[in-house]
């Protein structure tokens, strides 16, 4: 009987609350200070362990992707409850792909381009559908590019995230219409925008932002590493990453450039193999080998109360063999007042989503699909 | 849509043959896109923006997903994401 109970007690401890394990202690390059990196699993009710990991601001949201749910934990790992779960009717969130919390509660991205919108308690509000205004015909626009119609753009699905301010999401968009795209157009890398200010009232967007740096000029053509990330800072503030560049931009809140920063990552492999011909753009396994085997930066996370910028990079493979781009190496950089004070090699699923307290933050994600677990990081130092 | 369909798929036919030019070339791609273009414009519905909001807009193969595109997208067209994988 004791035995019984002992087993009993041992069940509850590990699946009733979240089970921390891997905890490494690295070094900054220059010794400044140490990161310390720790994977807190949590077990979900049902897992597929496809799905991602994002932060509210006081719990750790577990999205699962297959199964359709959102689960909320908090920052030890323990299941608070089960948030919201894709229905049948026509009327209803179908699928989930991402969430984004935020000081009205939480921005969910359903099928395609359509957005449902919940209130803190996650009671339903209204959905809407990513539009752009009709200023042109489709075909004429054919014909006739123009770069600052948002008819001409879509959104971005690498890496994708949809930062909330006020009555609006920002979203990374792209352009391939057929002449005026990043495989066989110089114009693209000077002409097209980067990001679209979408309303939250009805979907439209608003609003197209950001162009690609300088260096981009330096190539004919790398249309595999056009991607980049943002970061929206709680002042207004925008830090943008470009895969390509070492350089970290700040704009201010009226999209003025205000800063740069950066440096390069270690032993990134950056002779980009350059294409000049649009059927290069059906061929996966040059996409594949690009994102496998190049070194480009990342995701970019800003503390700007503490001054601090995360950047990660993967830094590319000497591999032979076509693998994925979640088998390419991934390391952080660390900045302090615009200064590299570490760079440390982390999980290549490393993605920081949020703060839980100074000098400790959350990182989507551990998925380990044969041991069906999963679980997030909390980084400190 | 059927026809949209077609002539997408047309065009990316089109394309996958003619001679590939990498790096280094000295190519023309310019009037390889108008040909595409043209094909395209002519397999567009018009409010081929507003179908989106029926769901009704086609997905298409893009980065390894089919996955929802702006209308003037040069992408071929799919059901899902096994006709990406041909």
């Amino acid at each position: 009987m004791r035995k019984v109970f002992i087993n009993i007690i041992a069940f509850l401890f590990l699946y009733g609350c979240g089970k921390k394990e891997n905890t490494a202690l690295v070094t900054g390059v220059d010794d400044q200070f140490s990161v310390k990196l720790d994977t807190v699993l949590i077990q979900p009710s049902r897992s597929s362990q496809v799905g991602r990991f994002e932060w509210t601001g006081s719990e750790v949201l577990y999205i699962d992707h297959l199964y359709g749910f959102i689960e909320s934990y908090s920052p030890e790992g323990n299941f608070i409850k089960r948030e919201l779960r894709i229905l049948q009717g026509p009327e209803e969130l179908a699928s989930i792909s991402s969430v984004s919390a935020h000081e009205y509660g939480f921005t969910v991205k359903g099928e395609g381009w359509t957005f449902y919108e919940h209130d803190k308690e996650w009671k339903f509000q209204r959905k809407y559908t990513v539009y752009a205004d009709a200023a042109y015909e489709v075909d004429q626009l054919i014909q006739n590019p123009v770069a600052s119609s948002t008819m001409m753009y879509e959104l971005q699905h690498y890496n994708d995230h949809f930062p909330v301010s006020g009555d609006y999401f920002y979203a990374k968009v792209d352009c391939e219409h057929p002449t005026f795209n990043a495989f066989i157009n110089p114009s693209f890398y000077k002409e097209a925008f980067l990001v679209a200010k979408i309303s939250r009232r009805d979907g439209k967007m608003e609003e197209l932002l950001y162009h690609f740096p300088e260096t981009y000029q330096q190539y004919r053509f790398v249309p595999f590493h056009i991607f980049f990330d943002f970061h929206i800072g709680s002042s207004g503030k925008h830090w943008l990453t470009f895969e390509i560049d070492p350089t970290i931009y700040v704009y201010d809140a009226s999209k003025s450039l205000v800063g740069t920063f950066g440096v390069p990552g270690v032993n990134m492999r950056t002779s980009y193999p350059e294409t000049r011909t649009l059927d290069v753009a059906f061929d996966t396994d040059l996409y594949r080998q690009s994102r496998f085997k190049d070194g480009f930066y990342k995701d970019i996370f800003v503390d700007e109360e503490a001054n601090l910028v995360f950047r990660t990079y993967r830094t590319g493979t000497n591999n032979q063999t076509i693998g994925e781009e979640s088998e390419n190496p991934l390391r952080l950089q660390i900045y302090e007042a615009e200064q590299l004070v570490s760079d440390i090699a982390v999980p290549v699923k490393f993605r920081l989503i949020g703060k839980v307290a100074d000098r400790r933050y959350i990182a989507d994600g551990f998925y380990d699909e044969t041991a069906e677990k999963q679980g997030f990081y909390v980084l400190s130092f | 849509m059927k026809k949209l369909s077609f002539l997408i798929v047309l065009g990316v036919f089109f394309t996958a043959f003619l001679p590939s030019q990498q790096v280094q070339a000295d190519p023309n791609p310019l009037s390889d896109a108008i040909s595409l273009a043209k094909v395209i414009a002519e397999g567009i519905d018009k409010g081929c923006d507003n179908l989106r909001e029926s769901g009704a807009l086609q997905k298409r193969c893009k980065n390894l997903d089919c996955i929802p595109v702006a209308c003037i997208s040069f992408r071929k067209a799919c059901g899902s994401l096994s006709d990406c994988e041909k």
